[in-house]
């Protein structure tokens, strides 16, 4: 708890819950910033080096959207977390494609939100790898190069579409995947991303991976956005 | 009255033709001369006065033909027989020619007049199309037919409304006019000029009509007097589904302004249970904080918890009720949705068993996935409210010739039947159960708003015994598109 995990930079216009952030992630354990707007939060990201950007989609002014946007131009790797407050796929999907790397519905649990805003940290924080490199994650193990997953040791025989669906969400593990993205590398030819086809296509996947739908050790269902590799 | 006219007409014929045959022997002139004059006259008095006066022409006629030109002249005697003949083709002639001059007259009547019926009738039509909906129909359409039919009295009684309205100036009595329509009378009195017609629609009554005319002259006959009787019924029925359509409307808007506003004060919540759910769970992770602060800290989180679950809940149906409310419709196959569910559904039914039983003989349902989940997470959610601890529940699914029928049977919670209907509106909670179970009224309204956008239905069935089954049953489609 004393260990600093990092400089966040909390983007809020609502001050009481700016204020209980602040409090609260501090006592967990992060350094934490505050810009009650996105003109402000561009000028101390300017100033100050972060880890992570808390970021309110509904704020006066600039907005969250086009804050994420300006961010990411500059910032290109630094973990952006959009705070959303529709529970509907839209804002989500449009958060992940202005930019952001994650995104959490209000009200969250606090838990839910460290644990996120540490792996994004981690991520950030991890040596780069060229797009070659195996990627281990838990007893699982993709090799990009020979096209083979393993798990615990086990080969596990997977469809070039399989493939390629695992290889996107582990390489982007933690993070979600949206329908659209999958859709850009499975089926480019179509116009419309087809879900059921994906469903189908992760249903498989889970099934050779052994997983449950309903307790997912692997993959997990994120509402109406897409699919997220969860990461240990 | 009829027959002094008759009488008169008749003698002025007579004279006419007396006077035109004498001018004729004054002038000297030819008997084929004087006969076709005189059978154009006839023409003329029978096509404008009628058959009868016709015929004393044609008598006049072959009597001054016979006076004035044939020999001996100035005597009715005839000697020669073709002269006879002659006078009595000319009779025939004058006869037929009265009776068709006649039957001209009288067609030329009735085409006047069924012209001027079907000109009142179209006006009938029209101004009932044109009437103002907003007021009440049943007195303007008794206005409206005593004008246009120039009638003594009209009474219309509207039995839905248990209502009558009568215009004119004669008089009849409230009990006439009820009888009609509780005997389903359809007579005319044409002696009197009077009408009366039970209003039907289809086969059903619906209110009672009685049309008292003038007496002479009348424009209304019994074909009229039927077709005012369906153009009444229309009006009636129209206005009433109107009014219908206008409280659905109505409701239909208030309950999407209601939503709104549940959407915007729930968007509202959002943001403030964040900071107390975030503000409760920094204080969890204070060094200091004594087991007592500890207590408070975690019922303060589990509160905030609720409300945040009752906050989603709500925003759930609002987004059922929103005007742009669309069906992802997918070709759901029901074994594989069964399969990918029944943990979702285990998770709700905490004290009792979930028994799944697929009957179905139709292997894909066309529905909303997600929204098909929800319903039926509703439904078992609520068994488990209401179901007594360790019974168990039955989910299964049935088809039908035209349903895909999914069925949710607990044991325990009778249902009355008073409050089968109400249990599916929004924030309903069964005065019994308000103490029983915890919920929130919502969940079940879910389930209908699902069934009715999937145009399919939902009901319960609920037995003394303490068995009840809820119901949500979708229209079985075939086609694939």
């Amino acid at each position: 708890m004393d260990a600093v995990e990092g400089k966040v930079l909390i983007v809020e216009d609502d001050t009481a819950l700016r204020r209980s952030l602040r409090s609260t992630l501090s006592i967990v354990g992060f350094d934490i910033g505050e810009a009650g707007n996105g003109e402000e939060a561009l000028m101390r990201l300017r100033m100050v080096d972060y880890d992570a950007v808390l970021l309110d989609i509904n704020m006066p002014g600039m907005g969250g959207m086009e804050t994420c946007s300006r961010v990411r131009r500059v910032f290109t790797r630094l973990p952006i977390l959009m705070l959303t407050v529709r529970d509907s796929e839209d804002d989500k999907v449009q958060a992940l494609e202005s930019g952001a790397d994650d995104y959490i519905t209000k009200p969250f649990q606090v838990r839910e939100l460290t644990a996120r805003l540490r792996a994004a940290i981690r991520r950030y924080h991890a040596p780069e790898v060229p797009a070659e490199t195996p990627i281990f994650i838990g007893d699982i193990t993709l090799d990009p190069v020979r096209r083979q997953v393993e798990k615990a040791g086990t080969r596990i025989y997977l469809t070039p579409h399989e493939f390629e669906a695992l290889k996107l969400l582990m390489s982007n593990a933690g993070r979600p995947v949206t329908h659209a993205r999958f859709h850009a590398i499975l089926r480019p030819s179509c116009d419309l991303p087809d879900r059921a086809y994906l469903r189908v296509l992760v249903g498989q996947l889970r099934k050779k991976l052994g997983d449950d739908s309903n307790k997912p050790k692997y993959i997990d269902t994120d509402g109406y956005v897409g699919y997220r590799f969860l990461d240990p | 009255m009829r027959s002094k006219r008759h009488i008169l007409r008749s003698a002025a014929t007579i004279g006419i033709l007396a006077l035109v045959s004498f001018l004729g022997f004054e002038c000297h002139a030819r008997i084929l001369t004087a006969g076709v004059i005189d059978l154009i006259l006839i023409l003329i008095v029978a096509f404008r006065w009628g058959f009868l006066e016709g015929a004393f022409a044609s008598a006049a006629a072959v009597a001054s033909l016979d006076f004035f030109f044939m020999p001996p002249l100035l005597s009715f005697y005839e000697r020669e027989p073709q002269d006879w003949i002659a006078t009595v083709v000319f009779a025939l002639i004058a006869l037929f020619l009265s009776r068709f001059a006649d039957s001209l007259r009288r067609q030329a009547a009735d085409t006047g007049m069924e012209r001027e019926r079907l000109e009142r009738l179209y006006l009938t039509s029209r101004d009932i199309i044109l009437m103002d909906r907003g007021r009440e129909i049943g007195a303007q359409l008794t206005r409206l037919i005593e004008e246009v039919f120039r009638a003594d009295v009209v009474a219309l009684w509207d039995a839905r409304e248990a209502r009558m309205d009568k215009a004119g100036s004669g008089a009849v009595a409230d009990d006439e006019v009820r009888s009609i329509y509780f005997n389903e009378l359809s007579e005319n009195d044409m002696t009197s000029c009077r009408f009366k017609r039970v209003l039907r629609l289809g086969t059903r009554a619906v209110g009672a009509l009685y049309i008292a005319g003038p007496d002479a002259n009348n424009s209304l006959d019994s074909r009229s007097a039927d077709a005012i009787a369906s153009l009444a019924a229309l009006a009636l029925e129209r206005a009433h589904s109107f009014l219908a359509e206008t409280n659905a409307e109505a409701a239909r808007r208030s309950g999407q302004l209601r939503s709104t506003v549940l959407d915007g004060l729930a968007h509202a919540f959002k943001t403030p249970l964040a900071t107390i759910q975030t503000a409760s769970a920094g204080l969890m992770e204070l060094p200091a904080i004594s087991p007592a602060g500890r207590e408070l800290v975690s019922l303060i989180d589990d509160e905030v918890g609720r409300l945040s679950r009752l906050t989603n809940k709500v925003l759930e149906t609002a987004e059922l009720d929103e005007a742009d409310f669309r069906i992802d419709y997918e070709k759901v196959c029901l074994d594989e949705f069964l399969e990918e569910s029944q943990q979702t559904f285990s998770n709700v039914v905490d004290d009792q068993q979930l028994q799944v039983s697929q009957h179905s003989i139709v292997r894909y349902v066309w529905a909303d996935r997600r929204l098909l989940q929800m319903a039926l997470l509703q439904i078992i959610d609520n068994a488990a409210k209401y179901s007594r601890p360790g019974s168990a529940i039955v989910f299964s699914v049935d088809s039908t010739d035209s349903e895909i029928v999914f069925g949710v049977r607990n044991e325990g919670s009778w249902i009355a039947p008073e409050e089968r209907l109400h249990i599916f509106e929004r924030f309903y909670r069964s005065p019994e159960a308000q103490y029983k179970a915890s919920g929130n009224g919502i969940g079940l309204s879910v389930t209908k708003r699902i069934a009715e956008a999937h145009r399919g239905r939902v009901w319960v069935e609920s037995t003394p015994d303490a068995n009840t089954a809820f119901f949500f049953a979708l229209p079985q489609i075939h086609k694939e598109a």
